[in-house]
């Protein structure tokens, strides 16, 4: 079998005294859709932020396609080929649909030369995300559906090799979480390693491969969703939360 | 005591020339706001070390002034590249009264500079321009006016195809917009830092150096240019060139205009009314307003 696309070694972040991540292991391989979950508060978003480089870990390493890159700055990780979107959408308000991907196509990527982005290019992500006939508009003019795409357009413009995905089907609809699953799938599909937070359980049990459970900082399960559903360990954690 | 339509007519081109100069002026400290979200309190020193520099290339050098302003800008990129360097670079993402009292410091300290240079006493330059005018709507002009207005303009203009149609420009303009997103996007947040508060240094300077064309100059230069920039930028909304543009006009011909119902010596005090009612009625400057607008 070949080597972890992603690989965290006992990676922990500690804020003064708060333990928010303690002692990580995962790989994650090339082409799954990797879930994380667990209940609020538990440290999947600062996974996520060390993952990205935007946290340095406390502790642990880590290893992205063989190479350990750990404390390497946030924008470097990204031209390694790891993107990162947001809970809380981040769109350059000011600029249009169009140009916040060309920002991706022109300084995310794997290699550092600067590059021209082409107009087919940034149509083809844009039509890729159903997004084409918003090309001209003003980010900050968009509804929240189309912003959460958008933040996906922007990321996929850096042509990463892992795309971190941080709640994306917060505040959508049934509809456009269906569609929002079917896009997952397709970038997939198209050769991108998936690595998702998501609250909704109907579809991060319906897409995931594998899905890691993350309780006060710690690793409690890692499985099939099937698995990690019948997981005693994880149902208390869930329901020892909502019983608060 | 009457004015003519000829009055009227004089005043309304001396406005719209001063508009030019203001927006210069003011666009540097708009440009370190928008994207690092720092006010340059060290922009009236480096306004003042322009003119005087000016002052010197024209005295020893005998350089023709407007050549020297393009040396000046020049120069004070790079020496923003190092002020940003040695200093800037600890407080960007420190709590907004550091990058205060830092730049606050910065300024004092030109200032003191200067005095142990160049005393206390007021300086001025007489070049070949100063006395010269042109016919400009039947109007007698002054040719240094004029070559400023150019000079800000299209000085404006290339700043402004830089942000828009450059590389560097793009990577400003989104840190300006949103810099976690842009460090996410592979963006080097902290080089566009740094340009940002080069080109805003070196727009001062160059606003200093042309402004010593036209006013007579001391260590204490550049206050109140200062805190005329402040109303343009705040009238204009912070962070945009069109809103600085607009602002530069508001104050320019209120100004102007204020001529004929109060003295000359009382303009000053305008600049500050109209800070003070600008930041209650218009937080978010006349952009704001038209961003409303729109939705």
């Amino acid at each position: 079998m070949s080597a972890p696309l992603l690989e965290t070694k006992k990676v922990s972040m500690v804020f003064g005294g708060l333990v928010a991540v303690r002692d990580v292991d995962m790989q994650i391989e090339e082409g799954e859709i990797f879930g994380l979950i667990g209940p609020n508060g538990a440290g999947k978003t600062t996974l996520f932020n060390m993952v990205s480089g935007v946290l340095k870990p406390t502790s642990g390493r880590l290893i992205f396609a063989g190479k350990d890159y750990t404390g390497l700055p946030a924008h470097l990780v990204c031209r390694q080929g790891i993107v990162h979107t947001h809970q809380v959408v981040r769109p350059f308000r000011n600029m249009t649909v169009y140009d916040n991907v060309r920002v991706g196509l022109q300084f995310g990527g794997r290699e550092h030369a600067r590059r021209e982005s082409t107009h087919d290019q940034v149509m083809e992500i844009l039509e890729y995300v159903g997004m084409a006939g918003r090309a001209q508009e003003l980010a900050r003019g968009l509804p929240i559906g189309y912003l959460k795409r958008l933040e996906i357009a922007r990321a996929l413009a850096t042509r990463p090799r892992l795309l971190l995905l941080d709640e994306v089907m917060g505040g959508l609809g049934p509809t456009e979480i269906d569609a929002t699953m079917d896009l997952i799938r397709r970038i997939r599909d198209s050769g991108i390693t998936i690595f998702m937070i998501e609250h909704h359980m109907r579809a991060v049990m319906g897409i995931s491969d594998r899905i890691m459970v993350l309780h006060h900082g710690e690793t409690i399960a890692l499985g099939t969703p099937r698995e990690v559903s019948q997981n005693p360990v994880v149902i208390e954690a869930y329901l020892g939360e909502s019983a608060v | 005591m009457a004015y003519t339509s000829q009055d009227l007519l004089t005043v309304l081109v001396a406005a719209v020339l001063t508009a030019g100069i203001y927006a210069a002026m003011s666009y540097g400290l708009s440009i370190i706001y928008g994207v690092m979200k720092i006010i340059n309190l060290s922009n009236a020193g480096v306004m003042m070390l322009g003119a005087f520099t000016t002052f010197e290339l024209f005295r020893r050098a005998h350089m023709d002034p407007f050549l020297a302003s393009l040396i000046v800008f020049v120069f004070y990129f790079s020496l923003g590249l190092v002020m940003y360097r040695l200093l800037v670079r600890r407080v960007v993402t420190s709590p907004p009264i550091s990058s205060l009292l830092l730049l606050f410091g910065v300024w004092l300290v030109i200032q003191n500079i200067a005095i142990l240079i160049w005393g206390n006493q007021d300086e001025s330059i007489l070049s070949k321009y100063t006395f010269a005018t042109v016919s400009v709507l039947g109007l007698p002009v002054s040719v240094t006016r004029l070559v400023v207005f150019f000079v800000s303009i299209v000085a404006l203009g290339l700043v402004y195809f830089f942000l828009t149609h450059t590389y560097t420009g793009m990577a400003i303009r989104a840190t300006a917009q949103n810099r976690d997103a842009a460090r996410l996007v592979g963006i080097d947040v902290e080089k566009s830092f740094m340009i940002a508060f080069a080109l805003g240094t070196a727009l001062a300077a160059f606003a200093g150096s042309l402004l010593s064309t036209i006013y007579s100059f001391n260590p204490d230069f550049g206050r109140v240019f200062q805190l005329k920039s402040f109303s343009i930028i705040v009238l204009g909304g912070l962070e945009s060139l069109p809103g600085v543009a607009i602002g530069a006009i508001i104050l320019s011909f209120i100004e102007s205009l204020s001529i004929f119902v109060m003295r000359a010596s009382m303009q000053n005090f305008l600049a500050f009314t109209i800070l003070v009612v600008a930041l209650v009625v218009l937080p978010n400057g006349v952009a704001g307003l038209w961003q409303r607008g729109r939705g």
